[in-house]
């Protein structure tokens, strides 16, 4: 597989690092460390840039630049007064933000969301997908969701891309995909089926 | 699970699957074993010296002694003074060898759990990959494994014998064997540990060494921490017992109190340990409290 032209199986683990750290990953079940602080777990975005030590002082003893940071993301994705509460006191919904926070703590070119809205109540689903939009139109940079709702992709991307089994079924700007796409993305029952949509 | 098969046959449960044989054989090793002990009830009816001894030393249960039980030496302190500085020296030696123990336990932890050397990114080198880290990941191991065998009691002699009523020997007999299993567990705790926000950290760029320390580590660390509570309670009951060697914590005062046939004195040294154990107990289960959200 290749990112910016460069074949990931063939770099050093240094250059894979710099590769991933430019790439910021929401998941699913948001993959935080629940016994740290929001800060902590916000900041623990930038290790992918961070040697040993640096890494360990920014986890333990952050210096004001970067809790200022963090603090400003947190508060765009409007979780800003939980700056310093243990992670596993918020809600479900607020630790997606703080996953959110982390990925964005990273300055990445490509947001990647893994089902971002597949554990949420649909009109917080909505909600969350419109925040990662505005947050990649604000920063210009890509943005890839996965998703099962196809009325929701449709109404939010531009781009819908149909995977079944991994593969690729259509690859569309959104106003052309139509039934037949569709029909051929759920053509037996029980299949896994992917929906992405990007910008 | 299909129950039946296609002609229609319900599936036979078996009488005695292999968790039955499993523990029928359990059970007959444990009765082997007794048998081998020759082991009967009649062995705890004492002779009539003794139950007249058992009577006054579960009587000193009720009335512990809060003063010595004949003259002391002159210049002795008074008998609670000296019992509560050998509880005193008793935490103190516990306190010494579970600090040591607990840097022997995160090295070798670290050292000896496979989540950290069976990470799955690419190594940094063919060689390192091959012999170097799985050599290293074995000398963990094995040394674990010999820290632990050998009791905390069997170093004190061994100690004893090479350097004599040493402090130093004292703490490290302590600090030894609680080491080997402090590693033991951790490691195994940070191998149980959720994988999911070390892979999260992979994902985003974190080198295994972060991965490792932010990700792994802290999912194991309340559990860790409650673990190494347990073993300072131990600690504090070793520590008790190396008295016996002539360390001046607990242990001395209740031999001493023993061979004088003084048992209210034991007793009052016996509520001393207890208290201790119990203070450690509750310190640990506020910080638990604390721990879970």
């Amino acid at each position: 597989m290749c990112v910016d032209y460069k074949d990931l199986g063939a770099l050093t683990p240094s250059a894979l690092r710099r590769v991933r750290a430019k790439i910021g990953f929401v998941h699913q079940d948001h993959a935080l460390v629940p016994n740290l602080r929001v800060s902590q777990n916000v900041i623990a975005g930038s290790l992918g840039s961070r040697s040993f030590v640096s890494a360990v002082r920014s986890m333990v003893w952050p210096d004001r630049a970067a809790l200022e940071r963090a603090a400003a993301i947190l508060t765009r994705v409007g979780i800003g007064d939980k700056l310093f509460q243990r992670t596993d006191r918020l809600s479900g919904g607020e630790r997606q933000r703080v996953a959110i926070a982390r990925a964005l703590f990273q300055d990445p070119s490509a947001l990647l969301a893994d089902e971002p809205v597949s554990s949420v109540d649909p009109a917080r689903a909505r909600d969350t997908v419109a925040l990662l939009l505005e947050l990649s139109r604000e920063r210009r940079s890509t943005l890839v969701v996965s998703i099962h709702d196809i009325a929701l992709a449709r109404d939010f991307f531009p781009r819908l891309v149909g995977l079944r089994q991994g593969r690729i079924v259509f690859d569309e700007p959104t106003e052309r995909v139509d039934e037949r796409d569709l029909a051929a993305l759920y053509a037996i029952e029980g299949l896994e089926r992917v929906e992405r949509g990007g910008i | 699970m299909a129950a039946s098969n296609a002609s229609g046959h319900i599936a036979v449960r078996p009488l005695f699957g292999t968790r039955g044989v499993v523990l029928l054989g359990l059970f007959l090793i444990a009765l082997a074993a007794w048998f081998a002990l020759g082991l009967s009830p009649r062995g705890l009816i004492p002779h009539a010296g003794g139950v007249e001894i058992a009577q006054r030393f579960f009587a000193g249960a009720l009335h512990p002694a809060i003063d010595y039980e004949s003259a002391p030496p002159i210049d002795a302190d008074s008998f609670l003074v000296t019992v509560l500085a050998a509880a005193k020296r008793t935490v103190v030696f516990a306190a010494a060898g579970m600090s040591l123990a607990l840097v022997f336990g995160i090295v070798l932890g670290f050292l000896g759990s496979s989540a950290w050397w069976s990470g799955g990114t690419a190594p940094s080198s063919r060689f390192l990959a091959r012999f170097a880290w799985p050599s290293v990941w074995i000398a963990a191991r094995t040394t674990i494994v010999f820290m632990r065998s050998i009791h905390e009691l069997l170093w004190a002699v061994l100690f004893l014998a090479a350097f004599g009523l040493n402090t130093f020997g004292a703490v490290v007999a302590i600090a030894i064997p609680y080491g080997g299993t402090l590693a033991k567990i951790f490691s195994e705790m940070i191998d149980e540990a959720p994988r999911d926000s070390g892979l999260a950290l992979r994902h985003l760029g974190a080198s295994r060494l972060q991965e490792f320390w932010f990700g792994l580590v802290p999912r194991a660390f309340p559990d860790m921490c409650a673990y190494a509570f347990y073993r300072f309670e131990c600690a504090i009951r070793s520590s008790a017992v190396l008295g016996f060697f002539g360390f001046p914590t607990l242990g001395y005062g209740i031999a001493q109190a023993f061979e004088n046939l003084h048992y209210d004195e034991v007793w009052t040294y016996l509520y001393a340990l207890m208290a201790l154990v119990v203070a450690v107990e509750l310190w640990s289960g506020a910080l638990r409290a604390r721990f879970v959200a």
